[in-house]
């Protein structure tokens, strides 16, 4: 049994003729203004806060996570290069420079300073394994250098003295690189 | 370069052969061992007498502890160097210039050799240390003790031990 609208309007001229008109007025002047003083409306902000803080914007947050969208965002954002060209952007350096110059870290700074939990993790840093090792590593390393040094300074000084010495006794240079054995027990 | 007296050799492996070593480097060993000496003298006699400060004891027992005093430092002196000779070949000092006292012959300095050392370096300060002067101009750079005791002071890199000190003591002679 045909439809109502087969009936109606068996070739479809009407739908036609309906959706052009709705094409015509949304193409409009008019249409494009209305929309701006709607948008613009004490209406539209109490919708949109209405939608964030309320279940909706709730249910939509908790879709998007659970359908991956935040990591797909992320991915495509890092492989199309966009993430790489907004980091060099003259415009993000200067968010950064503000991020820097403003109270925010200032505050910040302060409360991580002042709070207990850091120093504890310093402490259990410097009383770490791995960095007493490297400070008493390195304590040693210096006394190692300074003894080196003063063994090679001295050791000059021995040399000197000692031509010195055989210089006012008439004495033959010393051997330079006479290998002497040991006397036979 | 460092100009040097003689090198002496390792005459048992294919260690390099080692430099003698001069009159100031072994005075700045002898040096940091006489600070080392005093300075656990000076502690061990500040303690003995703190404690006499506070205990009444009669002036003779004071009298005796100072000469038993006097003794055992000379004791600690003595037992100090020839300890250190006769074992490693390093005192604290030498180890820290990297220098070694060995017998020129033979592997260890017997312990009577070392007393026999520490005499010689007595006897080579008490002339106003002209007893040192030979290791200016002999080529092995021995001093008076040196020749008592027949010995060579040689250079010692880290880590580096007489055979005997390395494999335990030598079999008895």
């Amino acid at each position: 049994m045909p439809s109502l609208g087969t009936v109606v309007d068996p070739f479809g001229l009407w739908s036609r003729a309906s959706l052009a008109v709705l094409d015509r007025v949304l193409a409009s002047q008019w249409a494009n203004d209305a929309l701006t003083i709607t948008l613009r409306s004490a209406l539209a902000e109490r919708a949109v806060l209405t939608v964030i803080e309320g279940s909706l914007g709730q249910a939509a947050l908790a879709s998007a996570i659970r359908s991956g969208l935040a990591e797909r965002a992320a991915t495509e954002l890092v492989e199309s290069g966009a993430l790489a060209r907004i980091l060099d952007s003259d415009e993000m350096e200067e968010l950064v420079g503000q991020v820097l110059d403003s109270r925010l870290l200032d505050t910040s700074v302060t409360r991580i300073l002042a709070s207990e939990e850091l120093w504890i993790v310093v402490d259990e840093v410097a009383r770490s394994p791995a960095v007493t090792d490297a400070i008493a590593h390195q304590g040693v390393g210096f006394a190692g250098q300074m003894a080196e040094e003063l063994g090679e300074r001295s050791r000059r000084a021995d040399a000197r003295l000692e031509r010195i010495a055989r210089k006012l006794l008439r004495r033959r240079p010393a051997p330079d690189d006479a290998v002497v054995l040991p006397e036979p027990p | 370069m460092i100009a040097v007296a003689a090198v002496a050799d390792a005459p048992e492996d294919s260690a390099p052969p080692r430099r003698y070593v001069g009159l100031v480097t072994r005075a700045l060993a002898f040096a940091l061992d006489a600070a080392l000496i005093n300075a656990i003298a000076i502690l061990v006699a500040a303690v003995v007498s703190l404690t006499f400060s506070i205990i009444t004891v009669p002036h003779e027992v004071k009298v005796v502890a100072a000469a038993a005093g006097g003794v055992i430092y000379l004791l600690w002196i003595i037992g100090y160097f020839t300890t250190f000779w006769a074992t490693t070949g390093q005192t604290p000092g030498s180890r820290v210039m990297r220098i070694r006292v060995i017998p020129a012959s033979g592997d260890r300095l017997p312990p009577r050799r070392a007393v026999v050392r520490f005499i010689g370096l007595t006897l080579a300060t008490i002339p106003l240390f002209a007893g040192f002067l030979p290791i200016l101009v002999d080529d092995r750079r021995r001093g008076l003790q040196d020749m008592l005791a027949r010995t060579v002071v040689v250079e010692a890199p880290d880590e580096e031990l007489p055979a005997s000190a390395r494999h335990g003591p030598p079999s008895p002679r």
